[in-house]
């Protein structure tokens, strides 16, 4: 249990938190200088807010949790502040609020660290979480709408404020099936029941699990949303291998996705529509392949230095500052600069696996590498389809979109993430 | 007097914003890779802690044991019915006393102690002392334990 005695400086992640507010103030600078407005206040709150939820968070770190990872906060901060930069270049008006989400979001964090009881906690409610995330997805059937006319009914709204629940559902499934792995991991890496040359996984053992798929992939699917539907099914199989180990699981797993796939490619014309169209944008690029075309247009004109915060016209692609926030990054600040936000995906990543590989608990294990699969997941499903390598279903980019479920959702993420990699690590053998 | 055009000025920004990004990343690959070294030097890499051999419960049979329980093995590990054992298998099937896996030589030996029913390894019958491997399955009763370390 953490405990206030003898905090250790946390010195390499207040050096590096330094990275995301210069980062912040320097790309604001530059949009008003480029713009030729006289400096705004503004830009002085939202460095002032970055950097006060910053170094709260950080604080509270050094005192309660000295042992935790110290380059989450700041990678996932970098992300962060480009998301204010590019936010405040794109949609003004926006901007403020998403300074308050950052904000809000950074007291998510804080307040995922102080509520919760230690990781082992969650297990307890697996049942719970799952059903609660299952409620949420089940609650747009009936209250669900649909605030910027993107087709699907995916958002619950409640005093302007809109929240999506599937960003919820994720992290509820990865705390599920952390759960449910660690209960069974042995049964599953037993094969008990034998078909022929196939020696089939215990089944029993695994219908809740597959049950439960089920429901939130059928849910997702139900309402159009494609991209949640490929990242939670990306995220059981990741599960299921770091669980399990075993290769013809995830072989297996494949196969099934390649039969639902093509499955829903007959029953549903959303997704007969996203094939056709990752196949040849061109042909319908005024109608369907719009967003695509407009988006590769975009990353072709920034080339590799990219023409300069304010001086491309990404206005031209539908849901910039969301979805498609890889293609202003990389029409404006280049190849490189889409290069650096990859890069600092795959810090993330590195950090999670790290964390997951680094704690002495199961469950834990199996926890961190779902939270970072989510996020690891969640950036190549959308990068990967804005660039045309996989049909394009409508993700956010994690802690780079605008978007307050999203931003909230991924806090809550890192500070799980946190909280395991504060728990007692594993023993370093030292003879 | 040298004085920065708005454009200049501009481009440097632009500049900055690059080199913050990827000074970031240069500063934590940099860090990773001096941990792997001091790692690599102290000749330990991140490993489990002593082995714990311990048996899962595949097939509770009757007992009250739940599937997937894991059981951790001590030095000397008393399998049966009655009280008096380390893992206590409550079906009318198991003999009071029914088996024992001790730890010698680093190796995990199970035998029968002369149970009615007699103990099975891997589907075969348990004659005398044999020797346990993670993966293996053993039968008592209904009940079926895999070995695992």
């Amino acid at each position: 249990m953490p405990s206030i005695r003898a905090a250790r400086p946390r010195w390499l992640e207040l050096v590096l938190l330094a990275f995301p507010i210069l980062l912040l103030a320097v790309g604001l600078t530059t949009i008003e200088l480029a713009r030729g407005d006289a400096p705004d206040s503004t830009d002085q709150a939202q460095v002032a807010a970055l950097a006060i939820a910053l170094f709260a968070v950080h604080c509270w770190l050094t005192l309660r949790y000295p042992s935790a990872d110290q380059v989450v906060l700041p990678a996932a901060s970098m992300l962060a502040a480009l998301s204010m930069v590019m936010v405040a270049r794109l949609e003004p008006d926006l901007a403020m609020r998403q300074a308050l989400w950052v904000g809000v979001g950074s007291a998510a964090l804080l307040g995922t660290l102080v509520i919760l009881p230690g990781v082992s906690w969650l297990r307890q409610y697996r049942y719970t979480w799952a059903a609660l995330g299952l409620a949420l997805v089940l609650s747009t059937f009936v209250f669900g709408i649909d605030p910027n006319d993107s087709g699907a009914r995916l958002w619950l709204g409640f005093g302007g404020v809109h929240f999506q629940p599937s960003e919820v559902l994720k992290i509820l499934l990865v705390v599920f099936f952390a759960a449910y792995l660690d209960d069974y991991r042995e049964l599953l890496t037993l094969s008990s029941v034998r078909v022929g040359p196939l020696s089939l996984p215990p089944l029993p053992y695994l219908t809740p699990l597959l049950l439960m798929l089920a429901l939130a992939l059928g849910l997702v699917v139900m309402q159009r949303d494609l991209g949640a539907a490929l990242l939670l099914f990306g995220l059981f199989l990741a599960m299921l291998f770091v669980a399990t180990g075993r290769i013809t699981y995830v072989a297996g797993s494949l196969a099934i996705f390649v039969l639902g796939a093509d499955l829903l490619y007959r029953l549903f014309s959303v997704v007969k529509i996203r094939v056709e169209t990752w196949q040849d944008p061109w042909a319908t690029a005024s109608t369907t392949g719009y967003q695509l075309v407009q988006g590769l247009t975009a990353l072709a004109a920034g080339g590799v230095f990219g023409a300069g915060l304010t001086y491309g016209y990404p206005e031209y692609v539908p849901a910039v500052h969301t979805d498609f926030m890889i293609a202003a990054i990389g029409e404006e600040l280049g190849l490189v600069g889409s290069l650096g936000v990859v890069g600092l995906y795959v810090v993330l990543v590195h950090r999670g696996l790290r964390i997951a590989i680094q704690t002495g608990d199961s469950f834990a294990t199996l926890l961190a590498a779902g939270l970072t699969s989510v996020v690891g997941i969640q950036a190549l499903v959308i990068l990967g389809g804005t660039l045309k390598l996989i049909p394009l279903t409508g993700v956010t980019l994690p802690l780079l979109s605008y978007g307050g479920s999203s931003v909230l959702a991924n806090y809550v993420l890192l500070g799980l993430l946190l909280a395991v990699s504060a728990e007692p690590k594993r023993q370093v053998n030292a003879a | 007097m040298f004085e920065l055009t708005a454009e200049a000025m501009i481009l440097l920004l632009r500049l900055a914003l690059v080199a913050l990004l990827y000074l970031f990343l240069g500063a934590v690959a940099l860090m990773a890779s001096r941990e792997l070294r001091r790692l690599a030097r102290s000749g330990s890499a991140v490993s489990p802690a002593v082995p714990r051999a311990r048996l899962i419960v595949v097939d509770p049979g009757a007992t009250s044991l739940r599937p997937g329980e894991m059981l951790p093995l001590r030095p000397v590990t008393r399998l049966g019915r009655s009280e008096e054992n380390t893992i206590i298998l409550d079906d009318t099937f198991v003999s009071a006393e029914h088996a024992v896996i001790v730890q010698r030589d680093g190796t995990w030996w199970l035998s029968d102690r002369g149970s009615t029913n007699g103990t099975a390894l891997n589907e075969r019958q348990v004659h005398g002392e044999v020797g346990l491997a993670p993966g293996d399955v053993v039968a008592i009763g209904d009940v079926r334990l895999k070995m695992a370390v």
